[in-house]
């Protein structure tokens, strides 16, 4: 992965779902690292260099999608990173609810590659 | 499998006659789309389908062939830096040219399932909330009167709203229904839904600010194109606005139009 790529982070707990769309953001030209849960990805954030974009999922052991949101919205280093919620919740109150805890955009499962890359365009950050 | 090159012609010179609408280099679209209307309506393979076209072709047979043959997937925003130039310099514009009439005319000249005025009608209410004391008028149209009738209801299903409508939109105004999303009646409301064949005379409102015609003009021949672009500038007031897709242009069709070089797109203007 060249230093200059953007970096990504892909929080899911399903280690098969964190595979696919990890590479998939990989194969979009970004560097991906990936956690397993909520607080493992508060954790890494705050020990790693800033991320540009974070996808993340909704239900997860320990913290889920939306206690990170909050959590991460409220950390000096999370206030301005792009986050894309990917989550298999398709009901307009659940998106309504991860963009008030702080989601720029939302994902529902499944989803292709074409889906991903219209995300990060819109947020600016693929071509 | 396959369609018999014979039967392939065959297709391609009734759709043109029908639509005006070239169907070169689609051969995998078109056995594609077919296989699955035969099994639709119950026919047993393309050749029935073709035999039905022959015998009968008024049919409604006929029409769903010609439906199913002209129909483009499409997106929200699609290609994106057109709805934002569109957002930042030619609203704007317009909300000074047009303030004494406080008149707003916008055709989206090839709708298909809806994406497009429903991305302009949207893009309108999120920013430019003045415009609701204004007359806005927002007419789409396509060929196909099941595309228009599939626009018009304003419901989408998972696939569809994935393919680059923010989030922002969705939440704000789209509503549940069922398993799919359905636009809601304050934006619905603003567009009036038409079938028009861009190939035939039509008669469209005078005056207008905006024309839309995007991602259809490659699908039909040079003379062609020239005539849907000449009847559209005949509604397109002096000075209006033109937005063709990203990989069409006016080359070498000898138009009152200038060119507006935008960054990452261009749109036209008419001559005044």
């Amino acid at each position: 992965v060249p230093s200059e790529s953007k970096r990504a982070l892909v929080i899911d707990d399903n280690p098969v779902d964190r595979l696919v769309l990890s590479g998939i953001v990989k194969g979009l030209g970004f560097g991906t690292e990936e956690s397993e849960d909520g607080q493992a990805g508060l954790d890494r954030i705050a020990r790693e260099p800033p991320f540009d974009v974070i996808l993340v999922d909704w239900n997860m052991p320990r913290l889920d999608g939306i206690g990170f949101l909050r959590g991460v919205r409220a950390s000096p280093k999370g206030s301005k990173v792009r986050i894309i919620m990917v989550t298999g919740e398709t009901e307009l109150s659940s998106l309504r609810k991860a963009l008030e805890a702080g989601a720029d955009e939302y994902l529902m499962k499944p989803y292709n590659r074409e889906a991903i890359q219209l995300k990060l365009r819109m947020l600016g950050l693929a071509v | 499998m396959g369609i018999h090159p014979e039967a392939m012609r065959f297709l391609r010179e009734w759709v043109k006659r029908r639509s005006g609408i070239l169907l070169e280099g689609k051969e995998v679209m078109i056995e594609s789309r077919l296989t699955t209307l035969c099994s639709q309506v119950g026919l047993v393979g393309v050749e029935a389908l073709l035999e039905a076209l022959k015998t009968k072709p008024d049919s409604e047979l006929a029409t769903r062939v010609l439906e199913t043959l002209t129909t483009n997937e499409t997106f929200w925003f699609r290609d994106h830096y057109p709805f934002e130039v569109f957002r930042t310099a030619v609203v704007p514009e317009i909300l000074e040219e047009r303030k004494a009439v406080k008149r707003f005319k916008l055709w989206s000249a090839a709708c298909s399932m809806g994406q497009e005025p429903y991305s302009i009608a949207m893009l309108l209410k999120m920013h430019f909330p003045q415009l609701d004391k204004w007359q806005v008028t927002l007419l789409a149209t396509d060929l196909a009167k099941h595309v228009v009738d599939k626009a018009a209801l304003g419901k989408y299903d998972h696939l569809e709203v994935n393919r680059g409508l923010p989030a922002q939109y969705l939440a704000r105004f789209f509503q549940d229904a069922g398993d799919q999303w359905q636009i809601k009646p304050e934006i619905r409301n603003r567009i009036e839904f038409r079938t028009l064949n861009l190939t035939e005379a039509f008669v469209l409102p005078a005056d207008l600010d905006v024309v839309f015609i995007r991602n259809v003009l490659i699908y039909f021949d040079v003379p062609t194109k020239r005539a849907i672009l000449l009847r559209a500038l005949g509604s397109l007031r002096p000075g209006g606005y033109l937005f063709l897709g990203a990989a069409e242009s006016i080359y070498g069709l000898d138009l009152p139009l200038l060119t507006v070089n935008a960054g990452k797109t261009v749109y036209y203007r008419k001559a005044k």
